[in-house]
């Protein structure tokens, strides 16, 4: 053994032993040997001149150089690639000799130091100690660097921090709000982002909280409680909690509690999912469903197959089935035989793209029984717009296919009874021409017989007859030719109502001019004014308002008989005028915005207590001797009013005159 | 004046007394031939051999068997008689009675009237226009 190595062992205190005897120190050497060549820790021994003396083989595996290699170099020699921690290039006034060199200490130790090696092997990291031998007089001898192995402890921490860094990452950027919690106290550890923007809160509001304090919480006795609950039983989760947020927003969140252990330390990790927008969704879905479900209208999904896929309650009272029969079943299942051909048909038309709407048809129920339904299909399309099915809405029509029949049987039971009532009407008519034409016939023969006769009695025995007797003939003859006049009238009344009545303009004012000119005429001797508005036209059958403008004219002529100064008046009253200009004593008030046309008099008038018999016929308010006529002319008019759509009314006073109004619509 | 006679096809036996009566009231002494139904006017004018023609026939409408309008068609119908003269005498003052006697060929329309001297003063005008002044056409015998 040479003196370096002496000084070494000596150096580490353990051959300390003076030279006593050769063998003994022969055989420590060699222990000692023995015990550097296998020692776990590098050992590199360096000269006072840095260069190296020897090396144990641990020195050589760390550092990757033979101990051979390693002999005589120097602390400067560039085949030494050190790196730091950082992994950035150790200069060489730092290595660790060089270092120990300048270091006032003796020994130095702790300084962590790195080599660079080819993949796969990678960086090899050690701890690395120096010490400085020197010789009594404090001369130096040795620099003894020793290398620690520590690049397994340097590996795991970097996996640590990879590790620490990726779950960071995670906890900083989860979509779930995640609150940590220290388990003994309920304290907040910590709290990612994504909760505190959930809740608007700051992450100090929650730091060393405990989350019972937090005012997020709606119960916080129950949380307390909770709290307890969960560090009994490590697990605690809530389906659906209620969480106010800074701004007052309700919203719910799962809830879901982990105790475990960090580094024999219990720890909370709570996750907490805003379920708001799902819950929405699942309500949304529930009231469709229940939408669905209370329809009075059978709703079932199909697929593109044609095999039902859902089937509401509607479905089950409307077929009889239950949903768990028919799911699953084809729905040519409902379809009579005669119409599987119908359903093929719907089917291509809804993978085609179309949509049915109200297609009647009939469908089978359980039992068997036909059903008149209304049928509206739509084709359900996924998210991504492919046709998955379709929704069939069926309607029960049996009720209105009953009405509808009900309604075509009432019709036509409606026009068999018109047609008989228009028969049975042609027939009446029929009767009533022949039963006229007989009256005018067979009853004006007899009267002639009667005038007849009496005029031959008067004519070939009046010597025989005194005066009375001769006056009774000229009766008997009167009321003959009274009795005439009557069938006369009561005939044209009835012609009236016959008669196809025509639509044309007439002139009502050239045809009251013609009527008073005829009356003048027959009675010379009356001085009568008579005022007629010029112009007046309408449209009416000129027959038929011939009839009225005569009876009407005719009876202010007669009406004014007795009047020293008689006024008989034609005009109208343009629409919008004519309430204003009668009296409320109307008898038949008017409700018209035709033209009111008027025929005045100032003749006899008459109470109007009677008016309600005046347009009847053969009612007369007058009597005989006074003004003759037979009641059957102002029937006549109102009959032929009404038969052009208008109407007629009077309003007189006894000894002031009358007012008849007519109006006849102009359309 | 003619001598010819005057065939009244009427029913009611009073008109007929009347009618007669006031021919004779006017002065008419033609003969006067009743026929109290439409066939027995057809069977005077066209069946019955040897009958001399009216002068004019005065035709109710209203006739038992056959009535006055079909009575005129077959006169009308006949070469015999379509040229005869024939007034309608009647009740009726229906106008279609009016537009099918006169479509029918009737020469003239006459509505008898329930007063007695208008009665006999129609046929006294009656018998003035036809007896007197109307020149009758040829008859075919």
């Amino acid at each position: 053994m040479n003196e370096d190595l002496q000084d070494f062992a000596r150096s580490e205190g353990g051959l300390a032993a003076p030279r006593k005897e050769a063998s003994i120190l022969q055989e420590s050497e060699e222990k000692f040997w023995d015990l550097f060549q296998n020692l776990q820790i590098g050992v590199v021994v360096h000269g006072p001149d840095t260069a190296i003396l020897y090396s144990n083989p641990m020195a050589s595996r760390l550092l990757g150089l033979t101990t051979d290699q390693m002999q005589g170099k120097t602390a400067t020699d560039s085949a030494w690639s050190f790196i730091r921690e950082d992994g950035t290039r150790l200069p060489p006034d730092e290595y660790p000799v060089n270092r120990a060199l300048v270091t006032p200490e003796d020994a130095t130790s702790g300084s962590i130091l790195g080599i660079r090696r080819p993949e796969p092997e990678g960086s090899v990291w050690f701890k690395c100690d120096t010490r400085l031998n020197r010789n009594a007089n404090g001369q130096l001898r040795q620099i003894v660097i020793t290398f620690f192995d520590i690049t397994m402890h340097i590996r795991a921490e970097e996996a640590l921090t990879a590790s620490e860094t990726r779950y960071r990452r995670l906890f900083e950027t989860a979509k779930d709000g995640i609150l940590i919690l220290d388990a003994e106290t309920g304290m907040v550890v910590d709290v990612n982002p994504f909760l505190t923007e959930l809740l608007g809160l700051s992450h100090e509001v929650f730091l060393g909280r405990k989350v019972w304090e937090l005012g997020f919480f709606k119960d916080i006795a129950a949380n307390e409680a909770k709290f307890a609950e969960l560090q009994a039983q490590k697990y605690v989760r809530y389906e659906n909690l209620p969480l106010e947020t800074a701004d007052g927003r309700r919203i719910a969140v799962e809830f879901v509690s982990n105790v475990y252990l960090v580094n024999h330390q219990e720890v909370i990790q709570c996750n907490i999912r805003d379920i708001s927008a799902r819950t929405r969704a699942e309500a949304e879905q529930a009231h469709l469903a229940a939408i669905v479900q209370s329809s009075d209208d059978a709703i079932i999904g199909k697929n593109l197959q044609g095999i039902i896929t859902s089937w509401n309650a509607a479905a089950e009272k409307i077929f009889g089935y239950s949903a768990s029969e028919m799911v699953g079943q084809p729905v040519s299942r409902l379809v009579p035989p005669d119409r599987q051909a119908e359903e093929e048909d719907i089917l291509a038309r809804i993978r085609s793209g179309e949509n049915v709407l109200h297609y009647e048809t009939v469908r089978l129920c359980k039992d068997g029984k036909p059903l008149d339904v209304s049928l509206t299909i739509s084709s359900i399309k996924d998210t991504a717009g492919r046709q998955i099915g379709a929704s069939k809405i069926v309607r029960d029509i049996t009720e209105r296919k009953l009405a509808e029949e009900k309604i075509y049987s009432l019709n036509a039971k409606l026009e068999q009874r018109v047609k008989e009532r228009t028969t049975e009407l042609e027939a009446a008519n029929k009767e009533l021409e022949s039963f006229a034409y007989s009256v005018s016939h067979d009853l004006r023969a007899p009267l002639r017989g009667i005038d007849g006769w009496s005029s031959a009695l008067v004519e070939d025995y009046g010597d025989k007859l005194d005066d009375q007797g001769r006056e009774y003939l000229a009766q008997v003859c009167g009321e003959a030719q009274r009795m005439g006049q009557l069938i006369d009238e009561l005939l044209q009344l009835s012609r009236l109502t016959r008669a196809e009545m025509r639509r044309e303009q007439v002139d009502l004012s050239a045809m009251a001019h013609g009527i008073l000119a005829a009356l003048r005429q027959q009675e010379r001797q009356r001085q009568v004014e008579t005022v007629i508005s010029s112009g007046l036209h309408t449209m009416g059958d000129p027959q038929l308002l011939q009839v009225v403008m005569q009876n009407l004219l005719e009876n202010a002529w007669k009406f004014t008989g007795k009047c020293a100064e008689a006024r008989i008046e034609f005009g109208v009253i343009e629409k919008g005028n004519a309430s204003g200009l009668i009296s409320t004593q109307t008898s038949n008030p008017p409700t018209t915005s035709s033209p009111v046309f008027f025929i005045r008099d100032n003749g006899a008038g008459f109470d109007m207590a009677h008016t309600a018999k005046l347009f009847a016929p053969f009612q007369r308010l007058h009597r005989q001797s006074e003004f003759p006529g037979t009641g059957v002319g102002l029937a006549s008019a109102q009959r032929i009013i009404h038969r052009h759509g208008g109407r007629i009314w009077v309003v007189a006073e006894p000894a002031k005159g009358a007012t008849f109004y007519f109006t006849l619509p102009t359309h | 004046m003619t001598n010819r006679p005057i065939l009244l096809v009427e029913d009611n036996p009073s008109d007929i007394k009347l009618t007669q009566r006031a021919f004779a009231k006017s002065n008419i002494a033609n003969p006067v031939i009743v026929a109290e139904d439409g066939q027995a006017a057809l069977d005077y004018l066209l069946n019955d051999a040897g009958n001399e023609m009216p002068a004019v026939v005065l035709l109710d409408l209203k006739l038992p068997r056959i009535d006055g309008l079909e009575v005129l068609k077959r006169i009308r119908a006949d070469k015999r008689t379509r040229l005869l003269p024939v007034v309608i005498v009647t009740t009726s003052k229906e106008e279609q009675d009016m537009v099918e006697s006169y479509s029918l060929g009737a020469n003239s329309y006459i509505r008898k009237p329930v007063k007695f001297a208008d009665f006999t003063a129609a046929v006294a005008q009656l018998g003035v226009y036809w007896l007197a002044l109307n020149e009758a056409p040829p008859t075919g015998k």
